[in-house]
């Protein structure tokens, strides 16, 4: 089964994220609560956290403008 | 110090409804800071509470009106919102916006039933106000961008856009003079008082470096409980967002 990875929801003004890092390589093991990737806009910056074990794989590269929503990785 | 252009203006704050249904839930974000620094933590609300931030005077959306410019000015423009949120709510503070919910348990005490106050000001064991008052200073990008650095542990938790963001909100010197006037009064403020009518949580980063954890005081009293958090600095709500928002929804939950 795989899970995807998505940006969050970050209110009901801020409609898109910059990937600022991936903080684990493509193809390495995470375990739930990992921080994996960290994320920013104009206003802030956040982490996103692995929500199951597994594989990551990278859908998106770093540098890259991501709508809310959208599938920047998966965990297999 | 005074500014002339503020006197006999009273202060304003600006309430934004965020989002989310269920028990009210209010954002009060720190010195320098608006409800955009709550992009981590409302959205993990909304299945739980009505959330709702403000912008303190001079913050924000809001207008450079400080008032006095203390802390009692500033929960002062925000206890004629309290009505229109509903509650008695939650109300969650970080830093200066910690003070002001002290302040304003004490001024409108039927409207909140829970405090969550993160690296209150005042509380602490010394607020860093050369900082503060470096802030309405600030210049040039990497000026900025160092100013930002010292508030986190890990500087990835501040982009470089952010600094831009910080100048640009800089831009108008009514609304410098109006922070100066705020970080003066800061400064001369006595500690706040910590209610003991409600349940009062404080989460504090051992590696704050702005306004460290107190020393000396017990963790857990009666009414007050102190959450320290290893490696964290003066953002928690962004530094270790899970467990920040962890905390809050157990006071939502908490009836």
């Amino acid at each position: 089964m795989t899970t995807q990875i998505l940006i969050p929801q970050l209110g009901n003004e801020i409609t898109e994220a910059e990937l600022s890092q991936w903080l684990v390589d493509d193809g390495a093991a995470v375990a739930a609560g990992d921080a994996i990737l960290s994320i920013s806009t104009t206003k802030m910056a956040m982490d996103i956290e692995a929500p199951v074990s597994g594989t990551l794989r990278i859908v998106l590269p770093e540098g890259e403008l991501a709508p809310v929503g959208a599938v920047v990785g998966e965990i297999a | 110090m005074t500014n002339q252009a503020q006197q006999g203006h009273s202060a304003r704050a600006v309430l934004h409804r965020l989002g989310g249904a269920g028990p009210a839930l209010l954002l009060i974000h720190g010195f320098g800071a608006d409800r955009y620094g709550w992009a981590a933590t409302a959205p993990a609300l909304f299945d739980l509470a009505t959330v709702w931030a403000v912008d303190l005077p001079a913050h924000g959306a809001a207008d450079h009106a400080v008032g006095a410019g203390d802390v009692a000015s500033l929960a002062a423009a925000v206890a004629p919102h309290m009505a229109q949120i509903g509650g008695p709510a939650v109300v969650v503070g970080h830093s200066l916006g910690g003070a002001v919910a002290l302040n304003l348990a004490h001024m409108v005490p039927q409207y909140l039933r829970h405090l969550v106050l993160l690296s209150p000001a005042g509380l602490g064991g010394g607020l860093d106000h050369g900082y503060l008052h470096a802030f309405a200073q600030l210049q040039s990008p990497d000026q900025t961008r160092d100013w930002l650095h010292r508030l986190v542990a890990q500087k990835r938790f501040i982009a470089p856009a952010m600094a831009a963001h910080v100048l640009a909100s800089l831009q108008d010197p009514a609304r410098r003079a109006a922070l100066a006037q705020i970080a003066v009064q800061l400064e001369q403020a006595p500690p706040p008082a910590v209610p003991r009518h409600l349940p009062v949580d404080m989460i504090w980063g051992q590696a704050d470096q702005i306004n460290p954890p107190p020393q000396d005081s017990a963790d857990h009293t009666a009414h007050s409980r102190i959450t320290r958090l290893p490696d964290i600095g003066h953002l928690p709500q962004i530094e270790a967002a899970n467990r920040v928002n962890a905390l809050i929804r157990a006071a939502v939950l908490q009836g």
